[in-house]
């Protein structure tokens, strides 16, 4: 198993506190995970690897023009680098492609039985997997072009490829993240799955707030109450409409909901979360959490 | 302006309030990662503003619907408004007047070369060019100069009061920061030149007698990007080139005129971040590079903050129901702790650079979604009260 994290720092080192073959720059020890192109093992089951679009194209372009000699040219020559700077979706491309590299036998071996990919946030997720087809389509022949629409092939092809949108309990995430994956649905042949984060438990239900409303007289208790009642309504609110945005595609995106999880490190929390999928009761519901 | 106070002077002072951040700025940018509420923060600033009897403009170039979601304006989604380049008034009872405008990549970018173009066959060329169809919007860095582009224009015609920019959800805000650059290193003549030939009829230089006129390092490069990509690409990035050269001066000098107004004194950032760990790591390194690079980063916000409520943590609950409340409240109370560590750390950070007048903001979590003009005129109440 490899964690893809992507682009120039790395969130994983910081949040699992990771130590591996690379050096770091500031305050924050992610911050410049140089030297984790290559994945490295985590301790925690996975591999992980930072892959950014340069380190991806230039390990590509040394892959197709094998000269290293060629190669450095090629990066050295400011017409080059003022090209690669701007190109539209190059460096997105780059990253498509190292990812898909194993399976398309591209490149240096890359031998997981899955990749999972931390990709951005929705906006830039899809034009991260729209660049191979822009690219196949202004370049049109070539290698570049050959590999581009073997990415988008993968990409459209449910055996390979699956998509898990990551939302929050509140409104604009909520309508972001469906019409995300209504635009990935209509787009590509991604297997879709959703799951719906932080979800706060309230361990209260509505008869609990009339209690406090009618047994209680210290007014910031109830004043709090009536905030905390107001917080959980719109958070189920938000969790519902997901749901049933969900149900509308055909076929149906299955869902799962995960807590918020308090006062955790981050690898305490990737464990919790961990056992909590592993829990044979646990259905993905939000009823789940304390079986 | 980085003025000689001490950290513990600067931090200790009469906080600075975000009406006189909107008072010394024309423009104000708010940059930051993906869902802290950026869109939001620029929609509730520009409300002030017009509270304030200013006449403010709010700009996004992100085609996600969050500024009209965020100000009720079903108008910005209108596909007849996106092929426009006008502003929509916002219906507020304020003093002043609230302007938002969903800034449309595509058309600022072919404006803009047709008004530089003296020649109207020149832009008709340009735009038929298949690489610049593909690359006027993809171009890394477009959006990002279309955007500024269009704040430039807007920064000169003096219309406004105050112009609040919301910038795209980058993977890297830096990219926002860093497109005019380079676009403009594109358009150099040391590039440019490379795929013209002046003894040609035309101004055009032919892919075999590139390797004949150019240094070898930059005929060997542009043979391997011709193996990468086939000849047909490099034809058509010739004649991209040749088209855009009558106009490129223009290009690079309103480029360099971007980056200008980017450092002036009116024109402030304002970073926005999240409560959560890796917001606040991101938001560090951005505040950095803000610092590092001259720009006058003037506000933190920091949104989503747990409202510390010690009133609630030694409340004596009477009922099982309140025992559950008080317990709930704790623990929120101390995840809470362990974040403020981080937004401490950040607070100094930006404090050792930062000018007298730097605004920090912890914004409390809203018990709602934040939608409409009346959730964002309570919001920008709460922007007053809510320096940390």
């Amino acid at each position: 198993m490899l964690l893809v994290e992507i682009g120039e720092s790395s969130f994983a080192v910081d949040h699992l506190e990771l130590s591996g073959p690379f050096r770091t720059e500031g305050a924050s020890r992610g911050a410049q995970a140089k030297g984790a192109h290559q994945p490295f093992p985590t301790g925690l089951g996975f591999d992980l690897a930072l892959w950014s679009g340069e380190s991806c194209l230039r390990e590509y372009v040394l892959h197709l023009l094998k000269l290293e000699k060629l190669y450095k040219v090629f990066f050295e020559n400011k017409v080059m680098r003022a090209l690669v700077n701007v190109a539209p979706g190059l460096n997105d491309v780059a990253i498509l492609g190292k990812i898909t590299s194993g399976i398309r036998r591209v490149g240096p071996p890359l031998h997981y039985d899955h990749i999972i990919v931390d990709c951005p946030s929705t906006g830039h997720a899809a034009a991260l997997f729209r660049a191979p087809q822009g690219l196949a389509q202004a370049i049109q022949v070539g290698p570049m072009a050959h590999h581009s629409e073997q990415m988008v092939r993968l990409l459209k092809d449910p055996k390979t490829s699956a998509l898990v949108t990551v939302c929050l309990p509140e409104e604009m995430p909520v309508t972001e993240s469906v019409e995300f994956i209504r635009d990935m649905h209509g787009e590509f042949g991604f297997e879709h799955f959703a799951v719906m984060n932080r979800v706060l438990q309230i361990p209260l239900a509505s008869e609990d707030f009339d209690s406090i409303r009618a047994g209680e007289t210290d007014p910031a208790l109830i004043e709090w109450s009536e905030q905390i009642s107001e917080f959980q309504t719109a958070q189920t609110k938000a969790m519902n409409d997901f749901k049933a945005a969900l149900q509308v595609f055909e076929p149906a995106v299955d869902s799962i909901v995960l807590p918020r999880y308090l006062s955790l490190s981050g690898r305490q929390l990737v464990e919790s979360i961990a056992q909590l999928l592993l829990r044979d009761s646990f259905d993905g519901s939000e009823e789940a959490f304390n079986g | 302006m980085v003025e000689n106070t001490s950290v513990e002077q600067k931090l200790s002072s009469p906080p600075p309030s975000i009406e006189g951040l909107i008072q010394r700025s024309k423009v104000l940018i708010c940059v930051g990662t993906g869902g802290v509420g950026k869109t939001t923060t620029a929609a509730a600033v520009g409300v002030r503003a017009a509270e304030m009897g200013l006449k403010a403009l709010v700009l996004t170039i992100d085609p996600a619907k969050r500024l009209a979601t965020a100000l009720g304006l079903d108008e910005l989604n209108n596909p007849g408004l996106r092929t426009s380049l006008d502003p929509v008034q916002v219906s507020l009872d304020a003093p002043g007047e609230l302007w938002a405008m969903l800034l449309n990549s595509q058309l600022i970018f072919d404006r803009f070369l047709q008004a530089q173009s003296a020649d109207p066959k020149l832009f008709e060329r340009i735009s038929k060019n298949e690489l610049y169809v593909q690359m006027s919007t993809r171009l890394s860095g477009s959006q990002e100069f279309t955007a500024l582009e269009m704040l430039l224009r807007l920064y000169e015609s003096k219309v406004y009061d105050l112009i609040v920019l919301d910038t795209p959800p980058a993977q890297h805000a830096v990219d926002f920061l860093t497109a005019p650059k380079r676009i403009q290193a594109l358009f150099q003549d040391s590039i440019t030149k490379w795929f013209m030939n002046p003894d040609s009829q035309d101004g055009l230089i032919s892919l075999p007698l590139i390797g004949a006129i150019v240094g070898r390092g930059t005929r060997v490069a542009l043979r391997s990007l011709e193996i990468l990509t086939g000849g047909r690409f490099i034809e058509a990035l010739i004649d991209f080139f040749a088209s855009v050269r009558a106009v490129q001066g223009k290009i690079r000098e309103r480029l360099g005129r971007v980056e200008q107004i980017l450092h002036a004194p009116d024109v402030q950032f304002a970073l926005v971040t999240g409560f959560e760990s890796a917001k606040l790591r991101e938001a560090a390194g951005l505040a950095s590079l803000l610092q590092s690079q001259g720009y006058h980063f003037e506000a933190l916000i920091v949104n989503r903050a747990f409202v510390i409520r010690p009133d609630v943590g030694r409340a004596q609950p009477q009922t099982e129901s309140g025992r559950k409340l008080v317990e709930l409240y704790t623990e929120l109370a101390q995840d809470h702790e362990l974040r403020l560590n981080a937004v401490d750390q950040i607070r100094l950070q930006i404090a050792e650079n930062a000018s007298k007048q730097f605004v920090t903001l912890r914004v409390p979590q809203q018990g709602h979604d934040v939608v409409g003009v009346e959730d964002l005129k309570n919001l920008s109440l709460v922007f007053s009260r809510a320096h940390l």
